[in-house]
């Protein structure tokens, strides 16, 4: 398993159509993909679960990969977050 | 160009005109949770279907609104695609069907309420406003059901309109209807909604109410009025006073804008009178409280500067769902609330449920006479759990924001009803914490005769007047073939809205009234003259009502009720009143 924190940077946090973007991303990996936030926590394959986390702008949150893929996965799921623009 | 003209009756006032566009009756979904097993695979496939068009639809919509408003604004419908898109959301739909027997029409909506729930919990503002996302894709799922259903039937119609979803007219228009019920009154896109004539329909019905709420111009024809206008046609409501004009020459319809505009300069007037009090000549402060119930006004509610909420119904929370809501979801309502009006009083009434407005999920037997039976605060001591809920609802939402509440008890007849309600507060504030006043409503004659028995039980007292003139009078608000007879003017409901205000004030209650009386201005007079502390109203009438109010004194007010008492009819005095405004140069 590897996992990494993030701090959310875009000003709408993950609303509905970026966390639409990271469910179809992990969707292309085998692992295990899961968003921490606190004490909450969604699996980042199902869009609604991930809406419901409430990830606002300046969230501290942490990506969970676990499965063979799981380094591949982390990589992508970060530079997509990274990479979210409004 | 003709000028025909028709005489109507106006539900709503204000002059309009426009093309008429004709409103047909959406479909309605089948409501069951008893589908027998063998028929389980028939819903899923309806669900199945229903859940392809919706996105598809949504994607269209997405397409279309993209390419001639601006990606931006197309994302609305493409998130709705993605969320009903949703593998697990639509499981959850299936599983209702296959394992509780729910109709597909039900799953969708105890899916998308119960994510709408969750949604409201959360803490930040745009991640709350998406429950009505939620909520918005649940119906539009509920209406495709309900065409595919249609069409099974054979009883599919011109899909002029289906309800909730917000896109008819697509135009300005005046919106020509059989009838409307206060859903579809607002499941209109109302922006583009310039006024409503509809062939049935009563001053009071709640469509009424709620048109005039909006400050949508309305009037009721007869029944042959919709084979009388053609889709397209040019109306002009209003002009004249009760008149509906079809086809109107050039000169009618300068008439009309001019008459537009006028009301528009008297709106920026009332307007200015926003931030005022509402305080006669004499110096006498009376509290303009607004009516509520839909989440949805809140915000314009609030913007209108009431001194409160006079009324908020809980009826709305209770109807919109399939199952009762849980005493945790009340809370965060009554909540919402409360922090709504930043502290302003707020009146809750316990939910007023009977067999004329039953929830759909609480089978109510047939009654003879559902006005004179099991409702209101009846049907609640008879509902224990129901009860005892709502009112820890109200109380945690008190503790929760720190604000007292008010507690209204509706249909009340003896003092022994809200000795109930009062002991049920009592014993859970004990618990739950939060601070409660409790008051009783004004709404039959027994209670309007025996205020003084209630001392020291109910700490206010809130006069319905719609039910307390429809109980004086034995007379149905909306029974078309009793014309006028039920009118709250007739001097016998004066009478008992005096004695009930002046027996509460000996007693120490706070005195205000709810019904659609205070909203009228001649109605407010005569309410300022029998000292009523708070008069509650549609939220759009308080601009008007605070004219009234701030052009009177309150001994002249008193010697023209005396007057009117005296008297020996509605219309009387009623007109008693108009005159005495008119000549003040007060309102329209």
């Amino acid at each position: 398993m590897v996992e990494k924190e993030l701090l959310i940077a875009n000003p709408s946090g993950l609303h509905t159509r970026p966390a639409k973007k990271i469910v179809d991303e992990a969707k292309k990996f085998a692992s295990e993909i899961t968003i921490v936030k606190g004490t909450l926590s969604g699996n980042a394959k199902n869009l609604i679960k991930l809406m419901k986390l409430g990830i606002t702008m300046g969230t501290a949150i942490t990506i969970r990969c676990d499965g063979e893929d799981e380094s591949v996965a982390l990589e992508a799921i970060e530079a997509l977050i990274a990479g979210l623009s409004e | 160009m003709d000028d025909l003209r028709i005489e109507v009756r106006t539900l709503s006032p204000g002059v309009a005109c426009g093309p008429a566009v004709f409103a047909e009756r959406a479909p309605v979904a089948r409501e069951r949770k008893d589908i027998p097993e063998s028929d389980r695979p028939g819903e899923r496939t309806v669900l199945g279907s229903a859940l392809a068009r919706s996105i598809e639809e949504l994607k269209g919509l997405a397409a279309q609104v993209g390419a001639d408003l601006g990606k931006d604004k197309a994302e609305i419908f493409e998130s709705h695609a993605d969320i009903l898109d949703d593998e697990e959301f639509q499981g959850d739909m299936y599983r209702l069907i296959d394992d509780e027997g729910y109709s597909a029409a039900v799953a969708v909506c105890e899916v998308a309420e119960k994510n709408a729930l969750e949604m409201e919990g959360l803490e930040d503002e745009y991640f709350r406003a998406r429950a009505d996302d939620f909520r918005d894709i649940g119906k539009r799922v509920v209406s495709h059901i309900a065409h595919i259903e249609a069409r099974a039937n054979g009883t599919a119609r011109n899909e002029t309109f289906s309800g909730g979803q917000k896109r008819f007219p697509v135009t300005p228009s005046i919106v020509v209807a059989p009838s409307l019920s206060p859903s579809e009154t607002v499941s209109f896109c109302l922006s583009n909604v310039l006024g409503f004539v509809v062939a049935s329909g009563g001053t009071n019905s709640h469509a009424a109410i709620l048109a005039r709420s909006l400050g949508i111009p309305a009037v009721v024809a007869t029944a042959d009025i919709l084979s009388r206008i053609e889709c397209g046609a040019r109306l002009v409501l209003n002009l004249e006073r009760d008149t509906l004009i079809i086809h109107p020459c050039e000169e009618t319809l300068n008439l009309a804008e001019r008459a537009k505009a006028a009301e528009r300069r008297r709106r920026e007037r009332l307007a200015e009178l926003a931030c005022l009090p509402a305080e006669t000549l004499c110096g006498r402060r009376i509290g303009l409280y607004a009516n509520a119930g839909n989440m949805k006004d809140l915000p314009s509610i609030a913007a209108s500067n009431p001194d409160g909420i006079g009324l908020f119904r809980t009826e709305f929370l209770f109807m919109e769902q399939t199952v009762f809501p849980t005493e945790a979801a009340q809370a965060v309502h009554y909540k919402r609330v409360l922090d709504s009006m930043n502290g302003k009083p707020v009146v809750f009434r316990l939910l007023d449920i009977g067999g004329d407005k039953p929830l759909p999920y609480a089978p109510h037997p047939k009654e003879n006479n559902p006005f004179l039976g099991w409702r209101g605060i009846r049907y609640l001591i008879d509902n224990p759990d129901i009860l005892i809920s709502q009112v820890r609802a109200m109380l945690s939402a008190s503790a929760a924001s720190g604000r007292k509440v008010r507690i209204m008890v509706p249909m009340v007849c003896s003092p022994s009803e809200m000795r109930v309600v009062r002991d049920i507060i009592e014993r859970e504030c004990a618990e739950l914490g939060g601070e409660a006043m409790v008051g009783m409503m004004v709404e039959t004659p027994a209670a309007a005769m025996t205020v003084p028995a209630f001392k020291g039980i109910s700490d206010f007292i809130s006069i319905g007047s719609n039910d307390l003139t429809q109980y004086t009078l034995a007379a149905d608000r909306e029974n078309e073939l009793l014309g006028n007879l039920y009118s709250e003017f007739h001097p016998g409901v004066l009478a008992l809205m005096r004695k009930a205000a002046n027996d509460a004030r000996d007693c120490g209650m706070e005195t205000g009234i709810c019904g659609e009386f205070a909203s009228t201005p001649e109605g407010a007079l005569y309410l300022a003259a029998m000292g009523f502390d708070e008069l509650s109203m549609s939220y759009g009438a308080i601009p008007a009502i605070k004219e009234i109010i701030r052009g009177i004194r309150i001994d002249e007010a008193e010697r023209l009720l005396d007057e009117a008492l005296a008297m020996r009819s509605a219309a009387e005095t009623r007109k008693l009143a108009r005159d005495f405004i008119d000549q003040k140069g007060l309102g329209a």
